[in-house]
């Protein structure tokens, strides 16, 4: 760290929230504009932050959405009869919200960046595709209100077009990604929009949002699919969801393969990518996937239904933004000699348990005790403390032998349990540690460069940290590193570099001189011979270095 | 925050090889191959929806007659209700009037619903016992059952039997209309009063 008012300055303007990238950016919007021109700023302006424009689209989005869903369930004629209404209904509200945009973005067309240019601001607008698409996406609903026949197919089809609203959030996007993978080979362009990344941009969030949503789509279709009063109605968009989000998934596989060498550690065109094959989030994807094929090829040899239950694997695709399922397995791998030996003693009480119920009770309840593999269903019933009660002792030897074994039991079965918490616990204290070590290293030279402030951001993120645990291990960092300079290092850490040792060694001669220079030296000579406090040798060193000094 | 901003773009010169093109193209051939799959895919459920809508007719034409088969002027003499089969009558190899065989015999005959046709094999649905899902030739069959209420205090309230040729229908039946579908599992269609 350069000195300590820099620092101090440093950490004075340090804004954790701004470090986090969470900070509430309030719209620097005056209320003396001109109403269009104040309008377009809190409302479409996307150079502003902190203004409603990001939110406007993203409630469009859902909105359109919401359309392309209601647009699907109209061919359903089970679903759509008896809710023509509310369908009605919906469809109302939406041209009157994509109205209001429409006609707002018309009249805010003269302060566009793009159009204020123009003569004819509202013209060039009108001309533009964005508005052209909007237009569209409205002008079927006004045309059956004003009379003019349309076919339903054709209204419909109009009606599909909304989608291409879209377009707002997506072409800029890709405008961004284009930008952030200039000169980029085609690979490194997959691998930003598969993998996170910083030249993956809004195109990457809106890459893992899809997959995301496709997910808890299919998992959705998968557990309603079960219910049969809906899937006897919506078999068949069953069976299309399920084509295209394998279809979706299949691609993002084949992706993540490709663009795999491209990633830290996966060097190599084969082998990296055999690598990437074998890590547990690209397993899952493929797991995500295999039933369909499996089904569709096999499924006139043998009876593979069962294999759509493994569809719900594809929940765990969603782990893969979030580190917590790596940590607990780091845990599980860590613990795993506690926890097999846990196991083995609960195994081991499982059977013995087991054995002592078949013997005390076969006599009494021959159909019940029928044979240890029951009694074994038992003991675990009553040892882990379910209980269902279906099988219980009734001879008093084995009551007696069951009040003790469920206690016995209850510290056992506990035991795992306890420990993966508190391996858990200490997972997260490692690693938090880690980056209070990292944030200390960071804060040495008074300076966060944008590498530094994207590893805060992201481990921040991964540990689930708030702004106020981060700003108290900065706090702490600093701390220490005042502790650093206060305190040198341990002698076996100069030790360590001889060059370092060499200037202790003179910085150790310099305070012995100085101690000879401020105290009173026949005093000391004489304690140091009297009392026996220094041996011959040491006295005779003293004298050399303080000879030197003076 | 002081920070210093950090050009992303790569410092390496991109690598762009033919391995490009073979991507491409093999992600064209993905696309084309799900496509055919999932096209097959929407065909079979397609072949089973036909054998849903069989045996939606089955369940429409049944509830039909179930409403009005008890009463005086009813024309269709071979599913009235009400019948009793006489022992002589039962003897005979024609169906008897009052048992499922006869009422069957008219459905087979004289309604729309002799037109049927299986989408999996082509042909007429044959009607059924049970679907079987290691027998894929039930796939598309229509299983017709009788639901006979359990006594009281029973876990299940009905106990499904298949129709028989010498089932007496003389009485108000519940019915249950079932599909097998591709792989030759129930779908139940409806259970109503014949």
């Amino acid at each position: 760290m350069s000195t300590s008012k820099e620092k101090d300055q440093f950490l004075k303007n340090l804004n954790v929230e701004e470090l986090l990238g969470r900070q509430e950016v309030e719209a620097n919007i005056s209320k003396d504009l001109p109403m269009r021109k104040w309008l377009y700023a809190w409302l479409l302006d996307p150079n502003i932050p902190g203004n409603y424009q990001k939110s406007l689209d993203k409630w469009i989005s859902l909105l359109i959405i919401a359309n392309l869903f209601s647009l699907m369930f109209e061919h359903v004629p089970a679903v759509f009869e008896p809710n023509q209404l509310k369908f009605e209904i919906f469809d109302i509200f939406s041209v009157i919200v994509f109205t209001i945009e429409f006609v707002l973005r018309l009249y805010l067309a003269p302060e566009d960046e793009e159009f204020k240019a123009r003569k004819h601001a509202r013209l060039a607008f009108m001309k533009s595709p964005f508005a052209i698409i909007d237009f569209l996406a409205i002008a079927p609903f006004y045309l059956q209100f004003l009379g003019v026949p349309l076919d339903l197919r054709i209204l419909r089809f109009l009606r599909l077009l909304r989608i291409l609203k879209l377009f707002r959030i997506i072409i800029p996007a890709i405008a961004e990604f284009k930008e952030l993978n200039k000169g980029r080979s085609f690979r490194q362009k997959v691998h930003a929009l598969v993998f996170p990344s910083p030249f993956g941009g809004t195109a990457q969030v809106i890459f893992e949002v899809c997959i995301a949503v496709w997910v808890l789509l299919s998992v959705l279709a998968v557990i309603l699919e079960s219910v049969h009063s809906i899937n006897y109605v919506l078999a068949m968009q069953f069976v299309v969801l399920d084509a295209v989000a394998v279809g979706i998934f299949t691609i993002e596989f084949f992706m993540r393969i490709y663009a795999s060498p491209e990633e830290p550690g996966f060097k190599g065109a084969v082998a990296g990518r055999f690598k990437q094959f074998r890590s547990p989030s690209t397993f899952i994807d493929f797991l995500a996937i295999l039933p369909f094929f499996l089904e569709i090829f096999l499924h006139h040899l043998i009876d593979l239904r069962f294999l759509r239950v493994f569809r719900l694997a594809r929940l765990l695709k969603l782990t893969r933004g979030n580190d917590a399922t790596a940590t607990l397995f780091r845990v599980i791998k860590r613990e795993w000699p506690m926890i097999s030996s846990a196991a083995f003693i609960m195994m081991l009480l499982v059977v013995l348990t087991a054995s002592l119920g078949y013997l005390f009770e076969h006599e009494a309840q021959a159909e019940k005790f029928d044979n240890i593999p029951n009694a074994i269903y038992w003991a675990v019933i009553t040892l882990a403390s379910v209980g269902y009660g279906d099988i219980s002792p009734v001879t008093p030897i084995g009551r007696a032998m069951t009040t003790i074994m469920a206690l016995v039991g209850i510290g056992i079965f506990a035991i795992p349990a306890a420990l993966m918490a508190s391996a858990f616990s200490d997972e997260l204290a490692k690693e938090r540690d880690a980056l209070k070590a990292n944030l200390f290293a960071i804060l040495k030279d008074g300076h966060i460069d944008e590498k530094e402030a994207l590893l805060i951001r992201s481990e921040a993120k991964r540990l689930h940290l708030t702004i106020e645990e981060v700003n108290a291990l900065i706090e702490n960092a600093v701390k220490e590193h005042e502790l650093e300079e206060r305190n040198p290092w341990p002698v076996h850490k100069i030790a360590e570099n001889p060059e370092l040792a060499v200037e202790h060694f003179k910085a150790l001669l310099g305070q012995i001189r100085q101690l000879g220079v401020h105290t009173d030296r026949g005093e000391f000579e004489r304690l140091a011979a009297d009392k026996h406090h220094l041996s011959e040798h040491e006295l005779d060193l003293w004298h050399k270095i303080q000879n030197k000094s003076s | 925050m002081e920070t210093s901003p950090e050009h992303p773009h790569p410092t390496h010169p991109p690598v762009d090889t033919d391995t490009n093109w073979w991507f491409l193209l093999f992600m064209a051939f993905v696309l084309v191959a799900i496509t055919w799959l999932g096209i097959i895919n929407f065909t079979e459920a397609k072949k089973t929806e036909v054998a849903k809508s069989n045996g939606e007719a089955w369940v429409e034409w049944l509830t039909e007659q179930g409403t009005k088969r008890f009463e005086a002027d009813y024309k269709i003499e071979a599913c009235k209700g009400g019948v009793k089969t006489s022992d002589d009558a039962a003897k005979s190899d024609a169906p008897v009037l009052g048992t499922w065989g006869a009422c069957l015999d008219y459905i087979m005959k004289n309604t729309d619903l002799k037109n049927q046709s299986n989408a999996f094999f082509n042909k007429p649905p044959q009607l059924i016992e049970k679907c079987i899902p290691t027998d894929f030739s039930t796939t598309g069959a229509i299983v017709i059952e009788d639901l006979k209420p359990t006594p009281p205090g029973s876990a299940i309230p009905f106990v499904g039997s298949q129709l028989i040729d010498t089932d007496s229908i003389d009485y108000k039946m519940q019915l249950r209309v079932s599909v097998c579908d591709k792989g030759g599992y129930a779908i139940k269609v409806a259970e109503f009063e014949f």
